[in-house]
């Protein structure tokens, strides 16, 4: 255990607590002086930062931009789960299913297929819009490169993730708890105010900090569309300090705001782990649903009908235009003249491109090593702060939490003030080692909700016939933790699959990856192979993580009976 | 008048596209005011039934009637909704409103709800009765988590009590609960509701619990009724297998009638015991029929006087020591039967001789 408890504790100092201390240490070095070296300590960074004249657009723009998300997100996602969970709604699974898959969608591409789509000149829908109300512009009528815009696309960026932690919440709630109102005849409006709302109230305050959390580190749509329209936020702002495109980067600066944003992250974390306690102490195993709690939609089925139509037809737009375009030479505007041009000529020249193979192969490799390493991890973080009493599981389990406000654009920037002066900078271990370092809090997250459910006894039970401890981990807890393990696998397979901030920090020739070559590609621009290469990464996360994890929400609606 | 349950079935459409029956023609009708019992092992139906009843679940066919009005009937379409029904519920996992005090739980359904009492000072009154009635008017303040699961319980009681509902239903309230808190509450519930006046329908898998607190019982099993009647018909006179071994597992024997004594009311049973004279009940049994035999244990009488009836020699397997008395296990070749022995009679000895009264037998 001692080894166990000591192997975490390295991890931990080695993947959170190293780059976070050179973060700092840089932040309060002089220009040019780097991490760990040695040099006087000075707080012109942070002057700098607090001098600058945009500081107040900057939050200004943070604020707006996650604010109005989460507010268009909630109301989404909201209407959503109350569809789901509290209607005779009938094609629930078919909408967990799009839902996963709209979740399973990079960003960036969906950052890519709105610019096609909502651009003032060309985009598609733009010019049905001109076309139905009869427009003489050539502009317009909706602008792409605006605070508004970034706010919508989001928004459907973001409420699958929001819907399925809110329908949680509302699932996990006792239908029992709404009964004794239900008999003494009270109306189902005072009911939601008086009871549901009240007792969900800490589960639901803590979806919408998580959500502040997710949003603050939202990157790919105000780097795709952000930059364009020169409405910049926090994340990209250190991103455009610590990359080369705009001369010489400012590590020092970069980290100044880095720990500016540390320190907020780390404020909502502390909320957030309040809120979750508070939810958990009103939390009651929930019941089997009986029929009343399912209100019958009668005529207002057709309604709901409408807004899944049209939600879906939405979110899904970004994919169906980038479609088009994967098959076109040059990029037109979908028409039927257009179809004679139709070829799968892009995915061909795509294929033989030396830029595809090479981040092809290094995204294989970033991927599968990357998730693997980082579920063992996890594993054994969740393991020790689980199963270790008093101080050391605590601050083994704080630790591994931290990371999860940090934004990911800042705990890359971190990795790479630790390694920007060794040998290993420049390769593609470095981005696999930051990709464990952003993705360990989510595998960690994952097998210890599982694990906690898993009563100490039945390890006891192996330990007390004289098993070794690593061999009932093996032979004992792996096999009831598989699901979660196969679950936590996925789902950092495919953020690391489509993560572009960390691929972006450390892009050289040679360790380019898919998505930070589609980056490049939709820069040149070269929109018909970027459009082909956004259909492969679209389709090996909707083959790979869609049916899994439909496949895990069975699992899951099955133990719920 | 009263609460009349007439041909309640329900079917579920299981999961491989069958059908599962989980409640079978079910009939009963009890009095108003009087504290009915459904009593069977886990998925038996007896929750279904209960909230058939409440309103929280439809039956596929019958009837159900409350005090002479119809609030189910699946022929006429009739469906009041449970909140017309003027019936109240106490929950197994006590449904207490976390959020709230033990006042604001209680005050919430005449406040909110159809019996709703707009004036304050009335309201806050009639809660603090209800409150008092369950002994818990010192924390009448306190938050709702705060309290023990006897106190929450409690507080369930109050909040169905304060509506004076018409018909008010328990659903195993006492099985979270440890067993000495249980059988203090069961007392306690029983006086509460007779008090009340109000018809109850309790729900709960302890024969024990049933059979102190209920004026009928049913006992259920597999969405049918096994039998329906008082306490004590259900524990001396079981109709079957099921129900006998439900409550209290006496010792079952076979027996074929050998001859009937018209003249003593009484028949001779052929048994693995040997020969059982047994008092006949109203309709004799006729020679040739086959019946099962019911021995309570603590029946019978030990070491009896020489030449009285029904006395056997039964060798004991095994001692189980209870405190008061002692349990033999004694085997009969075929069958163990079990026979309580007070511990201070006890002789300890290997073999001991024990009789059964003939007007005690009973059988079916």
């Amino acid at each position: 255990m001692v080894v166990l408890v000591g192997l975490a504790a390295v991890l931990l100092m080695w993947l959170t607590v190293m780059p976070l201390t050179v973060l700092l240490m840089t932040s309060f070095h002089h220009v040019g002086t780097y991490g760990l070296a040695s040099g006087e300590f000075t707080l012109d960074n942070f002057i700098k930062l607090f001098m600058q004249d945009d500081l107040p657009v900057l939050l200004g723009n943070t604020s707006v931009y996650v604010g109005g998300t989460i507010g268009l997100t909630t109301i989404l996602a909201s209407i959503w789960a109350w569809i789901t969970e509290r209607t005779d709604f009938k094609y629930k699974t078919t909408t967990r299913v799009l839902m996963m898959t709209v979740m399973g969608l990079p960003p960036i591409i969906q950052g890519f297929g709105w610019t096609l789509l909502l651009n003032p000149n060309n985009g598609y829908f733009n010019h049905l819009l001109r076309q139905f109300f009869n427009l003489e512009s050539n502009y317009g009528p909706v602008n792409i490169y605006s605070m508004g815009m970034m706010v919508f696309i989001s928004a459907f960026l973001l409420t699958p993730t929001v819907y399925l932690m809110l329908s949680g919440v509302i699932r996990n709630l006792d239908y029992k708890l709404e009964f004794p109102a239900i008999l003494a005849g009270v109306h189902p409006m005072r009911r939601l105010m008086h009871i549901i709302m009240p007792i969900l109230l800490p589960g639901l305050l803590s979806v919408v900090i998580y959500t502040v959390m997710i949003m603050i580190q939202v990157f790919d749509i105000p780097l795709t569309i952000g930059l364009t329209a020169g409405i910049h936020v926090l994340s990209t702002r250190i991103f455009l300090l610590s990359t080369a495109d705009l001369g010489v980067p400012n590590y020092n600066l970069a980290a100044a705001f880095g720990v500016f944003l540390v320190i907020i992250a780390v404020g909502f974390m502390i909320l957030y782990r309040h809120l979750t306690r508070m939810a958990e102490k009103f939390s009651v195993i929930s019941g089997k649903n009986y029929r009343h709690v399912m209100t019958p939609l009668g005529l207002k089925r057709f309604g709901v009908y409408l807004y899944s139509s049209v939600f879906f037809l939405m979110a899904l737009a970004p994919v169906l235009i980038l479609a088009w375009a994967s098959l076109l030479p040059f990029y037109r505007l979908p028409s039927i003249g257009a179809l004679q041009a139709i070829s799968l000529n892009n995915y061909w020249r795509l294929f033989d491109s030396q830029v595809f193979q090479t981040s092809f192969g290094n995204t294989v490799i970033v991927v599968l090593v990357g998730s693997t390493i980082t579920v063992a991890f996890s594993l054994l973080v969740a393991y020790v702060a689980l199963r270790t009493k008093g101080v050391v599981g605590q601050l083994v389990d704080v630790f591994a939490f931290l990371p999860i406000a940090i934004p990911h654009v800042v705990l890359g920037l971190a990795v790479l003030l630790l390694y920007v002066r060794t040998p290993i900078y420049g390769s593609i271990a470095v981005i696999i080692m930051a990709q464990v370092s952003v993705n360990l809090v989510f595998g960690v997250r994952s097998i210890s909700s599982t694990l906690i459910q898993v009563h100490p006894d039945l390890e006891r039970a192996a330990a007390i016939c004289g098993t070794g401890r690593l061999k009932t981990i093996w032979l004992v807890l792996i096999p009831i933790l598989r699901p979660s393990l196969i679950n936590g696998w996925l789902f950092i397979f495919a953020h690391a699959m489509r993560d572009l901030a960390i691929p972006l920090i450390f892009l050289t020739s040679k360790t380019m990856v898919l998505s930070s070559a589609l980056w490049m590609l939709w820069g040149y621009p070269n929109i018909p192979s970027g459009a082909a290469l956004s259909m492969v990464l679209v389709g090996i996360l909707v083959v790979l993580v869609v049916p899994i994890q439909i496949y895990a929400s069975r699992l899951d609606a099955k133990a719920q009976g | 008048m009263g609460l009349k349950i007439e041909g309640v079935s329900k079917i579920y459409p299981n999961t491989i596209g069958g059908r599962a029956l989980a409640l079978d023609n079910v009939s009963l009708e009890i009095p108003t005011g009087a504290f009915l019992t459904l009593l069977g092992p886990s998925g038996c139906g007896k929750s279904t039934l209960l909230n058939m009843i409440a309103g929280l679940d439809d039956p596929t066919a019958g009837s159900i009637t409350l005090n002479g009005r119809t609030i189910y009937d699946h022929v006429r379409k009739i469906q009041v909704p449970s909140a017309g029904r003027d019936i109240s519920m106490v929950f197994q996992s006590y449904a207490i409103w976390p959020h709230m005090t033990v006042r604001e739980n209680v005050e919430f359904p005449i406040h909110h709800g159809v019996k709703r009492i707009t004036n304050t000072q009335q309201r806050r009154e009639e809660a603090r009765k209800a409150v008092a009635k369950v002994h818990l008017e010192a924390l009448i303040d306190r938050a709702a988590p705060l309290l023990s699961g006897g106190q929450q319980q409690r507080v369930s009681l109050a909040r169905a009590l304060v509506q004076k509902p018409s018909l008010l239903l328990l659903d195993e309230p006492l099985s979270n609960l440890d067993a000495t808190l249980r059988e203090s509450m069961q007392k306690e519930i029983r006086s509460i509701v007779t008090s009340e006046g109000v018809t109850a329908v309790y729900v709960t898998h302890d024969q024990r619990e049933a059979l102190s607190m209920s004026d009928v019982i049913a006992v259920m099993s597999e969405g049918r009724i096994e039998q329906i009647g008082t306490p004590r018909e259900i524990y001396f006179e079981p109709n079957n297998r099921f129900v006998a071994d439900f409550i209290g597992s006496p010792n079952l024997i076979e027996a074929t009638v050998e001859s009937v004594e018209p003249a003593s009311g009484r028949f001779l049973a052929d048994t693995q015991l040997g020969k059982l004279l047994v008092k006949s009940k109203a309709t004799a049994p006729v020679q040739g029929d086959a019946v099962t035999l019911v021995l309570r244990q603590q029946d019978f009488e030990f070491e009896p006087p020489p030449n009285t009836v029904n006395a056997v020699n039964l060798p004991v397997d095994q001692r189980a020591f209870f405190g008061g008395q002692v349990e033999l296990v004694c085997d009969i070749g075929n069958q163990m039967i079990s026979v309580y022995v007070d511990s201070r009679v006890d002789t300890l000895a290997q073999k001991v001789r024990v009789s059964y009264a003939p007007e005690h037998i009973h059988y079916f």
